[in-house]
């Protein structure tokens, strides 16, 4: 183990450039890329790496990175890919493809605003388009977890409990780009953390088929098993949090991070590095007496209801910080949020750094004065704008 | 009597709103888009009858210094959106503004059945050979050896020639000339902005900071010099092999052909139906 100041991106693609090489005694690995902006250095990266049994396809667009993965999971080898904003979106149709077919295909999405008019800067909209495409999405706060996820991510996905791809998200530039020091594993300890993938559907020797057509009666057992694996995630989760700090020494973070919530009256929800802004201001207002507490949500699907909501107990005043807009609706954190607050807690929904906006301090201090004076919730808050 | 660069240029750039431009010192696509100006004003056309359109990229970012109708899409699409603004208003004059990645690589689909369809659209291709945007990955034109941050060991696909892939797909009119050639590209792009259907000019460009450097191609002028010596005119490559041809470049008309235009064809399948 060694610690390198290299920027989320390079500490992605060395993730998944080892867990590549840990799959080398089976398939390999194989990865579809292309570039954009913020994600492209993940993928050059990936490029130049010497991977001893495995290919890069540099194919000529996100739609077609997905398809290269898709093809060679199904053919049993490990794969990876990276992409942003709006070739996400272009890449949607096969992203719900590789759900749908069951394959653990790792992806790391280097979260930025969606155009036109265009915008490179981060904003958690490009994935939580995906929300419901039955992937797996983890949110990170800062290059170490970038790493881990990554490792933890095809751990995940290959469990034959679970059979499904992960997406790993980071915020583009905030993360992608900013060098902070990482602790990147050596070779032999991901071989030891990474089992060989053995997918039980493969396609090989004994010819067979997938894709197909469902009559609505097997959609319906598919959509079934699918959310089944999807609920088999937690148990999954705990068991590579364990086995990760057994290997490597450190635990991940869990899927709900909650901060100074003992005694608390209100309470701060975010994801991903928002959620480090917060923390410092609910350490400010301690010191003044306000009994406020944090939380900073990591897994976003499948949703850790009961976790979240067990943590909101007894919990009067809610605050939750989104970095995104459903259009027409609110954030999307604070949808999910607000159905598992205390019956009768004040639900206030703030959005903020959308676009790549800057959150400061300001920000924050401003919304949790808002949200201690509140007698009841209103639409949600648009912070550039409203404040 | 020719009326002087700078008079076009100032006639149509957005010069007090949008500039400085994006592009890195020594790159060609300004001497493409000042080619494509100089045709645009020897059409005679206003510039409320003409829509430029992009997709994503470099070239792409053109639409928005020029003072004509504009619309910068999404990454490829350029040729869909042209085919839409065409069909619903047939007397616009539609050019699209593209390059190699954006019309080659993502945008290939589109650009093949654009030329199947000899919809009545003219595209100039900003070719150098790289995805320029994103820092000098390869891209579908990159040719074989050359390196990228992508390929860093050199390039193992092989390029697409646009021009031929235009024609042989059935743009009824498909030239190629280079940065070096200005003169000779306006003329081009001139001979496809009067030409009913489909017309695509590939510019042949240099992109010094994130092709040249990589592959020790020296400075913009150099690069530009190159252009020149590589250059071989379509008339003098008839006897030449694939072989020959794959270092050089060839310059010239590629095809020119008349064929019924799509908005044409459509509006006689409109009368014959009674619509109109």
């Amino acid at each position: 183990m060694a610690d390198q100041l290299i920027s989320a991106n390079h500490a992605a693609a060395m993730a998944a450039a080892m867990a590549g090489n840990a799959n080398r005694s089976a398939r390999g690995f194989c990865a579809g890329l292309y570039p954009i902006t913020p994600s492209t250095e993940c993928m050059e990266y990936l490029c130049v790496a010497e991977l001893s049994k495995g290919q890069v396809v540099r194919v000529e667009s996100e739609h077609s990175a997905m398809g290269v993965c898709i093809g060679a999971a199904a053919a049993g080898a490990r794969t990876f890919t990276t992409t942003s904003s709006n070739g996400l979106a272009y890449m949607a149709e096969n992203v719900y493809v590789a759900a749908l077919m069951r394959l653990p295909v790792v992806m790391v999405a280097a979260n930025r605003a969606l155009g036109p008019p265009w915008n490179l800067w981060a904003d958690h909209g490009d994935s939580l388009m995906l929300r419901d495409s039955g992937w797996i999405q983890i949110y990170c706060a800062d290059n170490q977890e970038v790493f881990d996820s990554v490792l933890m991510a095809y751990r995940i996905a290959e469990d034959k409990r679970i059979l499904l791809p992960v997406m790993v998200c980071q915020e583009g530039f905030i993360l992608s780009h900013s060098m902070a020091e990482t602790n990147i594993a050596s070779q032999e300890e991901v071989d030891g953390y990474l089992p060989t993938l053995d997918l039980p559907h493969r396609l090989r020797d004994d010819a067979r088929t997938m894709g197909g057509v469902d009559t609505p009666a097997v959609t319906e057992a598919h959509r079934a098993q699918h959310h089944a694996a999807m609920s088999n995630f937690f148990e999954v989760y705990g068991e590579a949090q364990d086995e990760f700090e057994r290997k490597f020494g450190r635990r991940p973070p869990d899927l709900l991070v909650p901060y100074k919530l003992e005694d608390a009256e209100a309470v701060l929800i975010s994801m991903g590095t928002i959620s480090s802004n917060v923390d410092c201001i609910v350490d400010e207002a301690r010191l003044r007496g306000v009994k406020v507490g944090s939380i900073r949500v990591r897994g976003y699907r499948p949703f850790p209801e009961l976790q979240l909501k067990e943590l909101l107990r007894g919990i009067g005043r809610v605050g939750v910080l989104d970095r995104d807009i459903s259009l027409g609706f609110g954030g999307a954190l604070w949808g999910e949020a607000r159905g598992v607050a205390e019956p009768g807690a004040i639900s206030q929904g703030y959005i903020l750094g959308v676009g790549g906006g800057d959150v400061r301090p300001k920000h924050i201090e401003a919304l949790l004065e808002d949200l201690l004076k509140r007698d009841s919730a209103t639409a949600p808050i648009v912070m550039e704008t409203n404040l | 009597m020719t009326t002087p660069n700078r008079i076009i240029l100032d006639k149509y750039l957005r010069h007090n709103k949008k500039f400085p431009h994006i592009w890195c010192p020594g790159c060609g696509i300004g001497i493409v888009l000042a080619a494509l100006l100089r045709a645009i004003d020897r059409t005679g056309w206003t510039k409320d009858e003409i829509v430029l359109v992009s997709g994503i990229g470099c070239s792409s970012r053109a639409p928005v210094y020029v003072d004509f109708n504009t619309l910068h899409t999404a990454h490829g699409r350029a040729l869909p959106f042209a085919t839409g603004i065409k069909a619903a208003r047939p007397p616009l004059k539609v050019i699209v503004f593209t390059g190699d990645g954006d019309c080659a690589a993502i945008g290939g689909n589109h650009l093949i059945h654009a030329c199947r369809r000899n919809i009545d659209v003219t595209t100039v291709v900003v070719n150098n050979y790289i995805y320029g945007m994103t820092g000098g990955q390869q891209s579908p034109t990159t040719p074989e050896g050359m390196k990228a941050t992508t390929a860093t060991r050199g390039v193992i696909d092989q390029p697409f020639h646009i021009a031929e892939l235009a024609a042989s797909a059935g743009a009824t009119f498909a030239a190629r000339s280079t940065t070096y050639h200005a003169k000779e590209l306006e003329s081009f792009i001139l001979k496809a902005l009067e030409h009913k259907g489909f017309s695509l000019v590939e510019a042949i460009s240099q992109a010094p900071v994130c092709f040249g450097r990589r592959n020790g191609m020296g400075d913009p002028v150099e690069m530009v010099k190159r252009e020149k010596e590589l250059a071989i005119p379509i008339s003098k490559t008839a006897d030449m092999t694939f072989e020959e041809k794959r270092d050089k470049i060839v310059t010239g008309i590629i095809e020119e052909r008349e064929a019924k235009e799509w908005t044409d064809l459509y509006a006689g399948v409109k009368k014959t139906a009674g619509e109109e």
